[in-house]
């Protein structure tokens, strides 16, 4: 009786854990599958929503929000430059602003690449609409704490504070996917901003390059691909409302990836490196 | 193959297992050396000759142990190979590089990639031979010799094996419906410690090395220091743990590697509870066949100094290893010239010592280069005069990040978790919270897997 009863104390622990293994195996062994190619797989399937991973936490669905104009195709934003705002967004002829001045009036959108910018980039007074993972399909719906203003949609805070330039730089949370589908969608994105703030000037900054090493040792996250979305990027600028800032010469070795001596993790400068980087933002969005 | 992987909990342990609890007694021991046999066969898969080479070792360890008591030429031939195969991969590039830049040429001599657990493996072997020169030993079964080597739990990151401790067990594994209860429990804590603390807390290190060291605030740099010492216990401990489950679940009893090192009073007393079956080696078979302490404090010192250059050279092959050793041999050289009276007779003093003590000397060990040695030295110290960096906030937002898990990392440095769930061990609950920490584990390891773009969150 007593050694039964020790077996049964004994039995419980293994026997949970077989069923919890023979439950979870399905799972696990499924996603150990090799995965082919992001371009293969998405290509044939609408963009995120019929993802066939398991678990996609935050690919939404083709965007049903109202903002968003209903031909996502090339985004036409040439056909409405407002003489008004040309003489707006002409070189001023008076003094260059000061960077308080500029940045008081500026919104920065982006990833931890911006909240690095907003961390040690010193641009006070500065909007961010910035966080770890933003990506061109999250940026519509994602909540950010923006400091003086409370947590906020995108929609909310354009909506509630008119800036003079937006900084947008998204692009590398989600290379992954289908170029053709980011591209539409970063389409998208510009649109809905410059519905919301047509006076503004938009600045589209070209994604960061990824180190040499990292490049060479990864399929998605590599130079080839991130210089191809760029040049996609830069094929919506106008030139007039909407500018492309490449900032990867500052940043870049010979062979075009990111400077070794920059970067610890091969994705992002290090944090002094980003008191140079808002410099060069100053100066270029003068 | 990583213990804390997919293919490992999925693949490898149930089929090992299950095999070997269905098999009857007497081949248990040729299950356990196929076994290990297949790890080290898919651990060594993109380098073939690797296994073999192993397999080599076993084999010379086994022909050299038949002949080599009372002859001190065999005993030499033996650790010419085990050391000679380990400087080689291990060392040769340090050393010729170092040659080459003292010489002005460019040094860029890169090591090969080196066979899973060799550190571990040639002390292993190095230990088989000592004693069995000093008659020691009898090993009359290959396939005991075998699986002594390759044992699959220790494979990776030791426990250290001692022949004596070893041999019977793996002849009559003690296989029993209790054993594999506290095994597979032991597992699913060691899992735990390492997926859900030791490799999250981490990553506080991770993010302040993307930052750049000359960047952080001085509480940040405490702060990342501290998640760097929480994760080296935390890691090598979960799978000291974990092995030692896999050796209950297969009837064995593995030896223990850690017993809270950090509630230590001095280094002294550290390096008792710290990686037990290293500092036990280095003590048998380097400090005491040196002398130990019986010949006089120079002596003693000088064993001691020696053991623990070797100490710091066994971790890695580079500058800061032997750095390491050497700061670790004077705190240890102080206190044997006394220091250690005061630290052990008053606790809170020798608590505030390796308070300091412990980061500070994982700092040597965690940085390869010596600039950035100094630059994290200057901002934990706010050499300067800076104290809040160029991020003021920085201290808050990692605080909010990684608090908890630095606080949870501390309280499960201490034995008092263990203390809990001894005490509450029989109960059903207890049995629930080990299954849950089991699934949270297989959660992160699987989320690594699912999405590899989501993965990496820039």
């Amino acid at each position: 009786m007593k050694r039964r009863n020790k077996l049964k104390r004994h039995l419980l622990f293994p026997c949970l854990m077989l069923v919890t293994l023979l439950t979870t195996m399905p799972v696990a062994l499924g996603a150990s599958r090799p995965r082919t190619t992001p371009d293969v797989t998405v290509e044939d399937t609408l963009p995120p929503e019929t993802e066939t991973a398991p678990e996609t936490p935050v690919l939404p669905e083709t965007p049903e929000d109202p903002s968003v104009p209903d031909t996502p195709a090339a985004p036409d934003l040439t056909e409405e430059p407002d003489p008004e705002d040309d003489a707006a967004q002409a070189p001023p002829e008076t003094e260059p602003l000061t960077a308080e001045e500029l940045f008081s009036t500026t919104l920065f959108i982006g990833d931890s690449r911006t909240v690095g910018l907003q961390e040690y980039g010193g641009m006070t007074g500065a909007t961010f609409f910035s966080d770890v993972g933003m990506s061109v399909f999250t940026v519509q719906d994602k909540t950010v704490s923006v400091p003086g203003l409370g947590k906020l949609t995108l929609e909310e805070l354009l909506t509630e504070k008119s800036f003079d330039r937006i900084h947008l730089m998204l692009g590398i949370n989600e290379l992954g996917y289908d170029m053709n589908a980011i591209v539409q969608q970063y389409g998208q994105v510009v649109e809905y901003i410059r519905e919301l703030q047509p006076d503004a000037t938009l600045y589209l900054g070209a994604n960061l390059h990824v180190s040499a090493s990292r490049s060479q040792s990864d399929s998605i996250y590599n130079n080839p691909r991130l210089n191809q979305l760029n040049q996609q990027i830069e094929a919506l600028a106008d030139g007039q409302q909407v500018i492309y800032l490449d900032v990867n010469p500052l940043f870049d070795d010979a062979s075009g990836a990111l400077n070794a001596d920059l970067t610890g993790d091969g994705t992002h400068v290090y944090a002094s490196a980003y008191a140079t980087w808002s410099q060069w933002l100053y100066e270029s969005m003068q | 193959m990583s213990f804390s992987s997919i293919p490992f909990l999925f693949g490898f342990m149930p089929l090992f297992f299950l095999l070997y609890y269905l098999i009857p007694q007497r081949g248990r021991m040729v299950w356990i050396l196929l076994g290990s046999l297949v790890f080290y066969g898919w651990s060594c898969r993109e380098a073939p000759w690797q296994f073999f080479l192993l397999l080599f070792l076993v084999l010379m360890h086994f022909g050299l142990g038949w002949f080599v008591a009372g002859r001190w030429g065999l005993l030499a031939l033996g650790l010419f190979v085990d050391f000679g195969l380990l400087f080689l991969y291990k060392y040769f590039a340090f050393f010729v590089n170092a040659l080459l830049s003292a010489l002005g040429l460019p040094a860029t001599l890169v090591a090969p990639a080196m066979p899973l657990g060799l550190s571990f493996f040639v002390f292993q072997g190095a230990a088989y031979l000592i004693d069995a020169y000093r008659g020691q030993l009898q090993e009359t079964s290959l396939v005991r010799c075998g699986a002594f080597f390759l044992l699959f739990p220790h494979a990776a990151s030791g426990p250290i094996l001692r022949h004596d401790a070893m041999a019977t067990q793996l002849s009559t594994p003690q296989v029993s419906l209790a054993n594999v209860d506290r095994g597979l429990r032991e597992f699913c804590i060691g899992l735990g410690l390492k997926v859900l603390l030791a490799d999250r807390v981490g990553k506080l290190w991770q993010d302040a090395a993307s930052i750049g060291y000359e960047s952080l605030s001085t509480p940040l740099a405490w702060m990342a220091l501290a998640a760097y010492s929480f994760q080296l216990y935390l890691d090598f401990y979960g799978y000291s743990r974990m092995a030692v489950g896999l050796g209950w679940m297969m009837g064995l009893e593995l030896p223990r590697n850690f017993s809270y090192p950090y509630t230590a009073h001095s280094m002294t007393e550290f390096w008792r509870r710290w990686h037990m079956s290293l500092s036990q080696w280095f003590r048998d078979y380097l400090y005491i066949p040196l002398g130990g302490s019986r010949c006089g404090m120079g002596k003693t010192l000088r064993n001691l100094l020696i053991v623990w250059l070797t100490t710091g050279l066994w971790h890695g092959a580079n500058w800061n290893f032997l750095l390491w050793g050497l700061v670790l041999f004077v705190l240890l050289a102080l206190e044997k010239l006394g220091l250690r009276r005061p630290l052990e007779a008053v606790p809170f003093l020798g608590r505030l010592y390796m308070l300091l003590a412990i980061p500070l000397t994982w700092l040597v060990f965690g940085l390869s280069d010596l600039s950035s040695l100094h630059t994290y030295l200057c901002r934990l110290f706010a050499v300067g005069g800076d104290f809040w960096g160029p991020f003021a906030q920085d201290t808050w937002k990692y605080l909010g990040q990684y608090g908890l898990l630095l606080l949870l990392a501390a309280l499960f440095s201490t034995p008092i978790p263990r203390r809990v769930y001894q005490r509450y061990a029989g109960r059903p609950w207890m049995a629930l919270l080990l299954v849950a920490a089991f699934l949270f584990s297989f959660y992160c390891i699987y989320r690594g897997l699912s999405d590899p773009f989501l993965y990496f969150q820039f």
